[in-house]
């Protein structure tokens, strides 16, 4: 299946009930974990529609979750109070595609904000109002009753808050150890490392796994779709702040601080009534950087075959040593890595 | 063949790309994989300079480390778990008789790499019945040393290929 309009058009008539007509399907460039295709198309001769399709990449996905609890996602959260795309349907049919894929709508917006990355002073309200929105979305996302949708018959469920850390580590130990790839014992130490260390949480919510600049689609300053579910769970709302990439940066002006993760979480705590502490944040990005050492993991083992998409080497050789460093240098065994050396692994060639 | 060496082709193919190919690419979208392509590109350059070295003192260290976890196991009794690493071990040697590619150098290091991840978790599952014993703390501290060497060498592979060499994508 290489998603050619050809392929697509008799796909499309079938799932929508009409006959489509593709006016072009676009790649987007800046996916790692798994391919994005953006779909112009009409149904029956009306009006002209935008859709989302997602599929793992030829050689598989960098992760290690399977395409349809993705989908699960998605489509669950159409029953929740929180701006996200609608999903459209699942194709899976062998006789139709050799790559499972998912449509949703295409939300009208970009995840690019304007002047959101110049440094002058004059856009930091700018930066702190789009953080503000971000976090208040997030704000929503955890008050989703997960129990009455459904959440739980498809992702992890701590036992109680206590076992919130836990039970994410759990997860990632036996998602690691089922990769019949390279043993890496550094993940076993900080596996039990981290448990010693977890900290309990102040509630169970509903967690988007990524998020910050690059992760959501904005509007004219509003999040109209939250994006990148694909690493959700249910644990320490903490988590969802230990990955939120250029939302959270220091700005002082005049020696006052402005912005950070405390105003942050101070705002945050505002909002919900929820308080979380730095070092429960600073937790999380360990779990996070174990999470992605499985990914990196898991998207080496890619490699395997010649049509993996060139960003999976990436993934699998410079995201994964990093990811290995960083909770080597949290247990005290190598020196740590300068903070804006992380940031490089955010860069893309379309960034302004 | 000596020359071009196979340093020297890559550094000519990344420059290649970098001054006649990226030019002429139009699409973001392609543009993002040149750029990701010049990384691993420096990396592979890095890995045939140094890996079969780095591997040749991984498999020397993970060997010290292996007899001396072997040598620990079996003092506390465990003699049928400490015959099962000599026996990975040996099994893991590589076929006498080959020049030793990367490819055999890298297969004998996994080997005895999951032969270590074993005895960790194995470890790990005896830390509150022995956590105050000298042996055992100290078997847990060469299990960490090696962690830490095996960080810092890997390191060599990659921050001179990617840091500071612009977006990786």
């Amino acid at each position: 299946m290489d998603f050619t309009l050809q392929e697509l058009e008799p796909i499309l008539s079938d799932n929508l009930n009409g006959r489509v007509r593709i006016e072009k399907v676009e790649g987007f460039p800046r996916g790692s974990s798994r391919e994005t295709r953006f779909v112009t198309y009409s149904v029956d001769g009306g009006e002209t529609r935008e859709m989302v399709l997602r599929s793992d990449f030829p050689a598989g996905s960098t992760d290690p979750n399977p395409l349809d609890l993705e989908y699960f996602i998605y489509d669950r959260l159409g029953q929740a109070d929180v701006p996200t795309a609608r999903t459209l349907f699942w194709e899976a049919d062998p006789a139709r595609t050799d790559r499972p894929f998912y449509a949703r709508e295409k939300i009208d917006g970009d995840w690019n904000i304007a002047h959101f990355s110049d440094p002058d002073p004059a856009y930091d309200s700018l930066r702190i109002a789009i953080a503000k929105e971000h976090i208040g979305a997030l704000a929503r996302v955890h008050a989703i009753d997960w129990r009455r949708i459904g959440f739980g018959e498809r992702l992890p469920v701590p036992r109680d808050e206590a076992d919130a850390a836990p039970c994410a580590l759990r997860h990632a130990r036996d998602q690691f150890l089922s990769l019949a790839t390279e043993p890496i014992p550094l993940l076993l130490e900080a596996v039990e490392w981290l448990t010693d260390k977890a900290p309990p949480a102040p509630r169970l919510c509903l967690c988007k796994g990524t998020n910050g600049y690059g992760e959501e689609v904005f509007r004219d300053g509003r999040i109209v779709a939250l994006s990148d579910w694909e690493e959700v769970t249910i644990g320490d709302p903490a988590a969802d702040f230990a990955f939120m990439q250029g939302f959270l940066g220091d700005i002082v002006r005049d020696g006052r601080k402005l912005w950070g993760l405390e105003p942050a979480l101070d705002h945050y705590a505002e909002l919900t009534g929820i308080r979380i502490v730095p070092e429960a944040v600073q937790y999380y990005q360990l779990i996070r950087a174990l999470r992605l050492a499985v990914m990196s993991h898991n998207s080496a083992t890619s490699l395997r075959r010649p049509d993996a998409h060139i960003r999976q080497g990436w993934t699998g050789t410079e995201v994964l040593h990093l990811s290995k460093h960083i909770l080597a240098s949290a247990m005290g065994l190598v020196p740590p890595i300068p903070g804006p050396r992380f940031a490089q692994l955010n860069t893309s060639v379309d960034m302004g | 063949m000596i020359h071009p060496s196979a340093i020297e082709i890559i550094r000519n193919i990344e420059a290649t790309l970098v001054d006649i190919v990226e030019p002429a690419v139009q699409t973001t979208t392609a543009r993002s994989a040149l750029a990701t392509i010049g990384h691993l590109l420096r990396h592979v350059a890095l890995r045939i300079e140094d890996e079969g070295q780095l591997l040749t003192d991984d498999i020397a260290a993970l060997k010290l480390l292996l007899n001396d976890l072997a040598v620990y196991i079996a003092s506390t009794g465990d003699t049928a778990r400490a015959r099962e690493i000599g026996t990975a071990m040996s099994a893991a040697e590589p076929p006498a008789g080959r020049y030793p590619s990367i490819q055999i150098l890298a297969t004998q290091a996994a080997a005895l790499r999951a032969v270590m991840q074993d005895i960790l978790a194995y470890l790990q599952t005896q830390r509150d019945a022995r956590r105050g014993e000298a042996d055992y703390l100290a078997a847990r501290a060469a299990i960490r040393a090696y962690l830490t060497a095996d960080v810092l060498m890997e390191a060599r592979l990659i921050h001179p290929a990617f840091e500071d060499k612009g977006p990786r994508r």
